[in-house]
């Protein structure tokens, strides 16, 4: 039911569409700021800050080559948002089975008193 | 919207969706979805019973209620535990469209997600329900986006978890 702080914190870096690029890029596997910046028309100032805020929700980790410092994604952050999706679902797939089992009830007994009301219309 | 590089299937979800097919009429089930009698008879997991606070089904109405724990409910916790729920109506189109907001009892609850339903008849009457729900973020909130044509890809960012696990 509640979202822990930290569910917030990566569903807000990710509701950014250049940011969601460079984590689907680094899908592919670890990456440099140089590198990242190749497909974007931004200046690189501009593609450090999405990173730090990647950073900063715990989505990407930066390598410690003073150099290169290469940016990867951090496997338990996507578990974070693979629980959440699938504790949802399944609430939701719980609710269509109950809906399913009531739409049957509702269409395979009407109730009687529901029979007065009706205007008989499947009278001849 | 999202630059995907050809090589790589893998996307960020921003809404789940779930879809099912119901033999039932369209109009039927949307009265389930929007009708209070109905509503409150089946929205609820199992596992949990609902307390109906109040229950306005209009354009701008709430339904106040709390899911009560059962003794054997799939989130296990204590028999008893109480959650107080808040829904807001904000688009209702019979029998095809409604949109609700969904979260805790309380005044601007950031953590509640905009859910969309769609009701579409097949050609042999059965109804196909679609639920539409957005990951929550306070920059969509802000800026109202709408529902993208996002693919769901749960077992993809499952699988990716696991393969980054093992480059280490």
């Amino acid at each position: 039911m509640t979202s822990p702080a930290n569910l917030d914190d990566i569903f807000g870096a990710l509701a950014d569409p250049t940011r969601r690029a460079i984590v689907a890029r680094l899908a592919g596997g670890e990456a440099t700021v140089l590198e990242l910046a190749a497909p974007f028309d931004i200046s690189l100032p501009a593609i450090s800050r999405h990173l730090k805020v990647l950073e900063n929700a715990g989505l990407i980790s930066r390598g410690r080559d003073a150099q290169r410092r290469p940016c990867r994604l951090v496997a338990d952050a996507l578990d974070e948002i693979n629980r959440w999706t699938q504790h949802t679902k399944r609430a939701w797939e719980q609710r269509f089975d109950e809906l399913d089992d009531y739409l049957n009830k509702l269409q395979q007994t009407p109730p009687k008193k529901e029979k007065k009301k009706s205007h008989g219309r499947k009278k001849p | 919207m999202v630059a995907r590089s050809p090589d790589t299937s893998w996307s960020l979800d921003r809404e789940i969706v779930v879809s099912r097919v119901f033999e039932a009429p369209r109009a039927l089930v949307y009265d389930a979805w929007t009708k209070p009698e109905h509503l409150t008879k089946w929205f609820c997991p199992k596992g949990f019973t609902s307390k109906t606070h109040e229950i306005d089904a209009r354009v701008g109405g709430k339904w106040r209620y709390d899911m009560v724990a059962g003794a054997s409910n799939p989130m296990k916790v204590p028999d008893g535990t109480i959650f107080g729920n808040r829904i807001v109506f904000l688009e209702m189109r019979a029998p095809e469209l409604l949109v609700f907001d969904h979260g805790h009892d309380k005044d601007d609850d950031q953590t509640r997600f905009r859910v969309t339903v769609t009701f579409d008849e097949q050609a042999n009457k059965k109804t196909v329900v679609t639920m539409r729900q957005l990951h929550p973020t306070k920059e969509q909130r802000a800026a109202g986006i709408g529902f993208g044509a996002v693919e769901i890809g749960y077992t993809t960012i499952d699988s990716l978890a696991d393969y980054l696990r093992t480059m280490r």
